[in-house]
């Protein structure tokens, strides 16, 4: 998955002297985690995709200014990041659902971004998940990690999509409790 | 669950419907906790929704890097070639260049026959191969005027969706499209295909879906659903633009139009040039010029018919005297009214007025062949309104031949008093004669009206075959224009 930053600076080189294929390796070890930024803002899959794709892109057209030796994901996700901001003011008029939600991530962002405190959420996340009984896990995997939506869950489980949505709706706020009480912990 | 909890989760899930969305925000507006709890849940949700798997981002990438660095690197290379000094293998070409010089150098009128001579003598070979050249310019510049490649030149909105080969792309402006790909523009999303340095350009309205059929032998598309604009630079007449959908084809050697296409028609709208529009079910064809338009559906005939959209509205103050709809009584009827617009359609409400006479006219594009009903309706307005009436239809498109099928008029709480059969106090339980028409073609249609004393409010309602009453719409309707 990722790389080491001796590899990736060898492969942007490689890539800065003209073998654009040496670029999708780059891609590959890097697409999870742009993706959790992007879709930390856009809870739509397509979106995600694109933006993420965008981000991917203006970084090869920026490659130059990469500086050898530094932290390469961070340099993308700031790309990302920067991606998100002008996605929103895009559709600022057109879709404030989620203002809330994305004023207060936006605000992290611009605020000293606070990698540490979002490590512990994504570690809580992890244990509170692997905790899980295995017909709850069943279920976060078909929705989260096979990215289904509700009506293929419902039709995989045998269930109407009522009653999974309520299932998934219980496992995420049981998932938010034992989430506090991780965090607090620490 | 809180309601708060779920009207997140319900948001999460995108699921959230306008009447929710305003009660969620007025929770997060008035109570100060509530806030976190959806921050807490969202990030609960964001967090979930970055495991995800099976990612479409390798590939897409990749694709669109390599199809930019292809139209770079050629770029790039035609570039070189014209800054660098000429290659061997031109070094001929040019050295045949010196005898023109040198002859330039030497040549009046005088020694014309002997320049000719010479040049002829010394030069012939290049002024056959300037002949063939010239020739061969003079077809190419006429038989392929156009060689620019599909690019997406401009996209509003985001979310615009771009499948190669399976594979979504990123959309970004620039990018040159291929054969097979498709495009679909969500709702709020248009993108514009440019075909530079040509000025033929196709944008795609929220909704569309297209797929690029063909590039090099012409323009080729499949048209899916949804509507497109289109501004064509002259084409080929040998590659010209071939636009197909589930009914019809539109081929297009030069002219703007647009094409609307749903799931059981196709309509074609031509602005300016010439179109030929073809019917696949039975391969019949019409060419629709500027400012008309055609249909491919069952059961409407094939014909270019002038636009639609809008009416005439014509009005006359100081009509006196209780003749009823005695328009043509006043000697400055019809010639002469006081003003004329364009109404948008057959709906009419007139405000608070005295002697207001009022007269709406123009052709009903029947879209099916079948039997028409048509009801004049003046719904209750005003207790002291006193008016009259009238609708008149001609069988063809010639307004000699109108003639009254409906009037309604009188006082009291409506128009309707007890004229005719149509009137609108009778329409919900006494049906009008039905008067056949036929799809394609079109017919004069008047409505008039006169205010004698208050408001009044006049619509045309129409019942196609085999379709509920609606009031006639002005997708069937286009006004009339004095001589």
């Amino acid at each position: 998955m990722g790389k080491t930053p001796t590899e990736t600076d060898t492969i942007v080189t490689r890539v800065l002297g003209g073998n654009i294929d040496a670029y999708e390796a780059i891609v590959r070890a890097y697409q999870h985690e742009v993706w959790k930024v992007v879709s930390a803002m856009l809870f739509n899959r397509e979106q995600t995709e694109d933006l993420v794709q965008r981000t991917f892109i203006n970084a090869y057209q920026h490659l130059h200014r990469y500086q050898s030796g530094r932290d390469f994901g961070a340099w993308l996700k700031e790309i990302a990041r920067n991606e998100v901001r002008q996605e929103l003011r895009r559709r600022k008029r057109e879709d404030r659902r989620l203002e809330v939600y994305q004023t207060h991530v936006l605000q992290n962002y611009d605020a000293a971004f606070d990698s540490a405190a979002s490590d512990r959420l994504e570690q809580a996340l992890q244990k509170c998940a692997e905790q899980l009984p295995p017909a709850s896990a069943e279920v976060v995997r078909l929705r989260y990690q096979a990215g289904h939506n509700f009506a293929a869950i419902a039709a995989h489980l045998g269930r109407t999509v009522k009653a999974t949505r309520q299932h998934l709706a219980r496992i995420r706020l049981g998932l938010r409790d034992c989430i506090q009480k991780q965090l607090a912990k620490t | 669950m809180t309601r708060l909890e779920q009207l997140t989760l319900n948001l999460a899930d995108d699921v959230l419907t306008d009447a929710e969305c305003r009660e969620l925000r007025t929770i997060l507006a008035t109570d100060p906790q509530a806030g976190a709890v959806h921050i807490q849940i969202l990030q609960i949700e964001a967090g979930l929704r970055a495991q995800q798997q099976d990612l479409n981002v390798v590939e897409p990438v990749m694709q669109s890097l390599r199809g930019a660095v292809a139209d770079s690197v050629a770029r790039t290379v035609m570039s070189q070639i014209k800054m660098s000094p000429a290659p061997e293998w031109r070094q001929k070409e040019i050295s045949q260049k010196d005898i023109f010089r040198e002859l330039s150098g030497t040549a009046t009128f005088p020694n014309f026959v002997l320049w000719m001579r010479l040049l002829l003598k010394r030069a012939w070979l290049p002024l056959a191969v300037c002949l063939v050249l010239v020739i061969t310019g003079f077809g190419v510049w006429y038989f392929t005027p156009t060689a620019g490649k599909p690019t997406l030149a401009e996209i509003q909105g985001s979310g615009l969706i771009l499948e190669r080969a399976g594979h979504r792309l990123s959309a970004t402006g620039g990018i040159h499209l291929q054969p097979g790909d498709l495009l679909r523009t969500p709702e709020n999303v248009t993108a514009v295909i440019g075909y530079a340095p040509e000025a033929t350009r196709l944008k795609l309205l929220p909704g569309t879906e297209m797929t690029l059929t063909a590039v090099g032998r012409g323009k080729l598309f499949a048209l899916v659903v949804g509507k497109l604009e289109a501004t064509v630079a002259r084409q080929s007449p040998f590659r010209p633009m071939v636009l197909k959908t589930a009914q019809a084809q539109a081929r297009v050697v030069g002219t703007r139009f647009t094409l609307t296409v749903t799931t059981n028609s196709t309509r074609l709208d031509v602005m300016e040039g010439k179109v030929r529009f073809t019917r696949l079910s039975d391969e019949k064809f019409v060419e629709v010029t500027g400012g008309h338009y055609a249909m491919a559906a069952a059961g409407y005939e094939l014909a270019a018919l002038p636009f639609t959209g809008g009416i005439t509205r014509e009005w006359w103050h100081g009509i006196q005297g209780k003749t009823k709809v005695s328009l043509p009584d006043d000697p400055r009827f019809p010639a002469h009214p006081d003003a004329r617009d364009t109404a948008p359609g057959f709906e009419l409400t007139i405000a608070e007025t005295n002697h207001l006479g009022v007269r709406l006219c123009g052709y009903i594009h029947p879209p099916v062949t079948g039997e028409y009903s048509f009801w004049l309706e003046s719904p209750p307005t005003d207790f002291k309104a006193v008016g009259y009436a009238a609708l008149l239809m001609s069988p063809t498109e010639n307004p000699a031949d109108a003639f009254e099928i409906a009037q309604t008029g009188g006082s009291g709480m409506m128009f309707g008093g007890a004229a005719s059969p149509y009137i609108s106090g009778d329409s919900k339980t006494r049906a009008p004669p039905p008067i056949p028409l036929v799809a394609g073609r079109r017919y004069y249609f008047e409505a008039r009206m006169i205010i004698e004393q208050g408001k009044g409010t006049l619509s045309v309602v129409w019942q196609p075959p085999g379709q509920d009453r609606e009031v006639l719409s002005s997708n069937y309707l286009s006004p009339w224009k004095p001589n």
